[in-house]
């Protein structure tokens, strides 16, 4: 049996999944047990309802900053 | 052994083709790209670089991709707590490439693992790779899906028919760049513009009316702008807003999200040029008359 993780996976690398309707993709997850959670996020196309199941994390966005290490290196320090 | 040579081995082997053993003593480094969407854009030589590696050090935005990586490979090593609020980030880049560097040292196979392109705004990656090759380590790097592969797609925008400029936003406030209106402006990192501490990870509406006044410069301030963030989750939908110039300042921005400003200017015709490249035309067409 697929679990979340899985699915989303499936869900990715399928063309018919991908860009399926939000009522197609919500019937196909339904049929395979998916989580409530996966559920809610497909529906609403919002991904924090996923903190249900997968905890909220606070996820940084690696390599935000260049410029100083652009033209000259330590022009702030 | 000639490359020629090992393909007709391989043919004679029939497929699937067994990969020549490696040196286990030698440690290596590949730098891999996640791409920015979980399922769909991991390539299938990069999945390949994870599933052998040793050790996977991992620089990732989304925590549920984090765990899908954690599926490819028994031994993958988070980059995230390096990041601290307060701490500069320039500190937290420098210990990534200690990190991976450690471990090919010890003769490990390593895979830096960051999320789109692997390349782009990223200074350790093109760093350990500078360094590993320096100390006699085979290293190398393999494209991604980044954002700006997305932004492309989503937008429907094709750098190729005006031109396209790219600046961390930054850029635009602590160096004298000259932008072009008559092309796209794409400025990444407008959520933390004009940050000098490298030590914060968000600034305030005030900073970003900085980024507006250096802009209006070139754009008029009821210009059309677009923010943009890609997909990471296959259920999410691109989020694109678009409002005017002026409203940077009072709209949330957050780090992921990425701002374009369309063409305010039509290109003008370089006529002088024009008139070079016509005067060769006639040249040439004489010289292969004559």
């Amino acid at each position: 049996m697929l679990d979340t993780i899985d699915m989303l996976e499936a869900i990715g690398s399928d063309a018919s999944l991908r860009y399926a309707s939000t009522v197609e993709l919500t019937t196909v997850l339904e049929q395979a047990k998916a989580s409530d959670a996966l559920t809610a996020a497909a529906i609403t196309g919002d991904a924090s309802h996923l903190a249900q199941e997968f905890g909220s994390r606070r996820m940084y966005d690696p390599q935000a900053t260049q410029s100083f290490f652009s033209a000259d290196q330590t022009p702030f320090s | 052994m000639l490359l020629s040579q090992n393909f007709a081995y391989y043919h004679k082997m029939n497929t699937p083709l067994v990969a020549p053993p490696k040196d286990t003593r030698q440690g290596s480094l590949a730098v891999v790209g996640m791409g920015m969407t979980l399922g769909s854009h991991l390539t299938p030589l990069s999945r390949s670089h994870i599933e052998q590696a040793d050790v996977i050090f991992a620089g990732l935005s989304d925590n549920i991709v984090e765990q899908w990586l954690q599926r490819m490979n028994a031994d993958v090593r988070s980059l995230q707590p390096y990041y601290k609020e307060g701490k500069s980030r320039r500190k937290t880049y420098e210990e990534w490439v200690d990190l991976m560097m450690t471990e090919v040292r010890a003769g490990k196979r390593v895979c830096g693992v960051f999320y789109g392109h692997p390349g782009i705004f990223a200074w350790s990656p093109h760093k350990v790779i500078e360094v590993a090759r320096a100390e006699g380590f085979q290293a190398h790097m393999e494209p991604g899906i980044s954002a700006e592969d997305c932004l492309y797609a989503d937008l429907g925008i094709d750098p190729g028919t005006v031109g396209c400029q790219h600046f961390e936003a930054g850029q635009i406030l602590f160096y004298e760049r000259r932008i072009d209106p008559s092309g796209y402006l794409v400025l990444w990192q407008v959520g933390l513009v004009g940050d000098r501490s490298l030590a914060r990870f968000t600034t305030s509406g005030a900073y970003r009316q900085v980024l507006v006044d250096v802009l209006s410069k070139d754009y008029p301030l009821d210009h059309e702008i677009i923010l943009y963030r890609a997909v990471t989750l296959p259920i999410q939908k691109p989020r694109i807003r678009r409002i005017a110039l002026r409203d940077l300042p009072f709209v949330d921005v957050p780090t992921e999200e990425t701002v374009i400003l369309p063409p305010a200017a039509t290109l003008k015709p370089n006529h002088e040029i024009r008139e070079r490249l016509a005067a060769l035309d006639k040249l040439e067409k004489e010289a292969s008359v004559a």
